[in-house]
């Protein structure tokens, strides 16, 4: 163990932290996300049985459709079921992101490494007036930590208070 | 000492500077059309003749020289009040200043052609979102280390580079010998090379197989078939043959390579900054800074440990993309070289007090499953070949198990309150060695099963890659988490 254990016991710890959960609303915008990614994967698969499966291999088409169906169905489960697990807490020197249903994950980034930040609406999130902060921190390309679906004044309040960390 | 340069006003390259740019250009202009080779060769050839193709041959030759001397007299640099200005460019001309508390590093490098006519190409890095890299392809010997000097004594004014009183003194650390780089050479991980020689075999089939039957190998190889048709041992033969064969070829390759790319090997160090000048064909010359480095990785065989050979990578923090330069890996260095090290890099590498952690046992079982869905793979595979092919699990399945607990075996790691040391390896032992503070984030990742077992995987992200811990106990990963953050947040010392 730590040899300074009155330290560590003192420490904040982050598994007492108190998570928010992201705006409600997201969820609407990833359902929105999910049907056009399921119609565009039924108008391809329907041309393609249509085309040329169909003249090869009649009887396997309704499989097909099936198979579809039952692996959008697993994707929408698992896209409900993360949507509730995602949650962001802000502290004074840190900001963590927790996520995952079947693979969870907490991350988190301190504020001193923070190379810059970014605010991005993507247009359904606009609809409802939805941002997501992206932070960059040094190392790999990309973002390190991106969280969807905040309601568009917190995310503004949260750039705004990370920015004005860096900048001192 | 800069009395014979004067980098006040503007100055060129060596003249020789044109014979690289030549070369250069040279190189670039058979890069980019090189596709047109085969076009040329394949079109009428009645309507070319020989005086045609070499007055055209003539001609670009003559438009590169032109080019190249054109390159070589707009090229100009100085070195003004506050920055480093660049002039270059023919036709569209550009004007590089880089101020001097944006230098980081200057590095002397010399490729094959600039041994040959004595000149020395000076890089010149800098930091800030956008990386610009100033190169000065050919310079004098003098000229290079009077620029170096006058860059460096600019940067001091500007406190980029703490001033010292006294003399820096230089002190060799490591210098290789031939026998030393021989022997280093030769224990090298020649399975490495073994696969991607396979992967490029694969992928080069057809070509391959074409090589071969010029080769009349193939009918040598039926001859051989022929002889054992059918039997268990000729196909065992067969195998046996190609293993030993391309073996022999992979050490030939990690041998040559690792020669050509560290000899004369050299690591001097100076006020806490390590300098490393190696190679054959293209000379590098690296400066290693201290704060830069982010981690260490020390690397050993079991062919390599007894001979006291220790190999080491310094990651240096990169931005953006991977740039394996920032990558640097000396080869050679033994125990004692490893502890002075270890001193220059970091503040506290006291373990003796510290208990030495293992994975979960949970991590054999992660490692076992994996390999077990991987050989269930590879049998799937070998009997899309052959069923005979099977017989081949006698070998393989043991060896599999072995590697899985050798990998277990060697993964452990130590935490102090300063450092993290991990462990890992199968048949080789790599030892990284990493400071909490260097920390860019941190992230615990469980999965269902992990969940059930109560173990996470904790990975470190730092400016040079990430690094990850299997399989920790949560309540022991969440107090490193914890303690990792807090001496990232309250540390003052700069990460890089």
């Amino acid at each position: 163990m730590f040899k300074n254990i009155e330290i560590t016991s003192q420490l904040p710890d982050v598994s007492k932290l108190d998570f928010k959960p992201i705006d409600k609303k997201y969820l609407i915008v990833l359902l929105l996300n999910f049907s056009i990614v399921s119609i565009v994967l039924f108008v391809g698969l329907y041309f393609l049985i249509k085309k040329n499966l169909e003249v090869h291999i009649p009887e396997y088409s309704s499989y097909l459709y099936i198979a579809l169906i039952f692996g959008l169905s697993i994707f929408l489960l698992f896209t409900v079921l993360g949507f509730y697990k995602r949650k962001y807490a802000v502290r004074e020197k840190d900001i963590s992101y927790k996520k995952g249903v079947l693979v969870q994950s907490i991350t988190t980034v301190p504020l001193v490494r923070i190379q810059h930040v970014e605010l991005e609406e993507k247009p359904f999130s606009r609809l409802f007036r939805l941002a997501s902060i992206k932070i960059f921190t040094a190392g790999e390309s990309g973002g390190d930590l991106k969280v969807n679906g905040l309601p568009k004044n917190e995310a503004k309040k949260i750039k705004e208070f990370i920015t004005h960390f860096i900048n001192e | 000492m800069n009395d014979i340069f004067d980098f006040a006003k503007f100055s060129r390259q060596s003249s020789k500077g044109i014979i690289v740019n030549y070369f250069i250009i040279l190189y670039k202009t058979l890069k980019s059309s090189w596709v047109l080779i085969p076009i040329l060769l394949t079109k009428d050839k009645t309507e070319l003749n020989l005086t045609k193709i070499l007055l055209i041959v003539l001609a670009i030759l003559i438009y590169i020289l032109i080019r190249a001397v054109l390159v070589y007299l707009n090229f100009k640099f100085k070195i003004k009040d506050n920055a480093f200005i660049l002039k270059q460019g023919i036709l569209n001309k550009s004007n590089i200043s880089v101020p001097f508390e944006k230098i980081q590093h200057i590095n002397f490098k010399q490729n094959f052609i600039q041994q040959l006519i004595n000149v020395t190409q000076v890089e010149i890095e800098t930091a800030g979102a956008k990386t610009v890299e100033i190169s000065i392809k050919a310079l004098s010997r003098e000229k290079a280390v009077a620029l170096k000097k006058a860059l460096f004594l600019k940067m001091q004014e500007k406190d980029v580079v703490a001033v010292e009183n006294n003399e820096p003194v230089k002190e060799i650390l490591h210098k290789i010998s031939l026998s030393k780089l021989f022997k280093v050479s030769i224990s090298e991980n020649h399975f490495k090379s073994l696969a991607l020689l396979f992967a490029f075999i694969f992928s080069g089939y057809v070509q391959v197989k074409d090589f071969l039957e010029t080769l009349e190998l193939d009918e040598k190889f039926d001859r051989i078939l022929e002889e054992n048709a059918n039997s268990l041992i000729g196909d065992l033969f067969l195998m046996l043959f190609l293993f030993v064969f391309s073996f022999i070829i992979s050490v030939i390759i990690s041998f040559v390579t690792t020669f050509v790319r560290h000899f004369n090997l050299q690591v001097s160090l100076e006020n806490n900054t390590l300098e490393i000048v190696q190679g054959l064909i293209t000379k590098q010359n690296n400066i290693i800074k201290k704060q830069k480095v982010q981690s260490i990785e020390v690397l050993t065989n079991p062919i390599k440990q007894k001979l006291g050979i220790y190999n080491v990578i310094f990651r240096q923090a990169v931005s953006g993309k991977i740039n394996y330069k920032k990558i640097i890996k000396v080869v050679g260095f033994n125990k004692e070289h490893i502890n002075v090290l270890k001193d220059v890099f970091f503040i506290n590498t006291n373990f003796t007090n510290e208990e030495k952690h293992k994975p979960d046992t949970y991590y054999k079982v992660q490692l076992f499953f994996r390999g077990f869905l991987f050989l269930v793979f590879l049998n799937f595979v070998l009997l899309l070949i052959s069923y005979k092919l099977l017989f081949l699990n006698v070998i393989i399945v043991p060896l599999f198990v072995v590697l899985v607990l050798l990998k277990y075996e060697k993964s452990y790691y130590f935490f102090n309150k300063d450092m993290l040391v991990i462990g890992a390896g199968q048949i080789a032992t790599n030892t990284t060695y990493l400071e909490h503070f260097k920390l860019q984030h941190i992230k615990m990742k469980q999965t269902f099963f992990q969940k059930r077992k109560n173990v996470v995987n904790l990975v470190i992200q730092t400016a040079s890659g990430k690094i990850t811990l299997p399989c920790v106990k949560t309540r022991k990963a969440l107090e490193m988490y914890n303690f990792m953050l807090y001496k990232s947040e309250t540390s003052t010392k700069k990460w890089m």
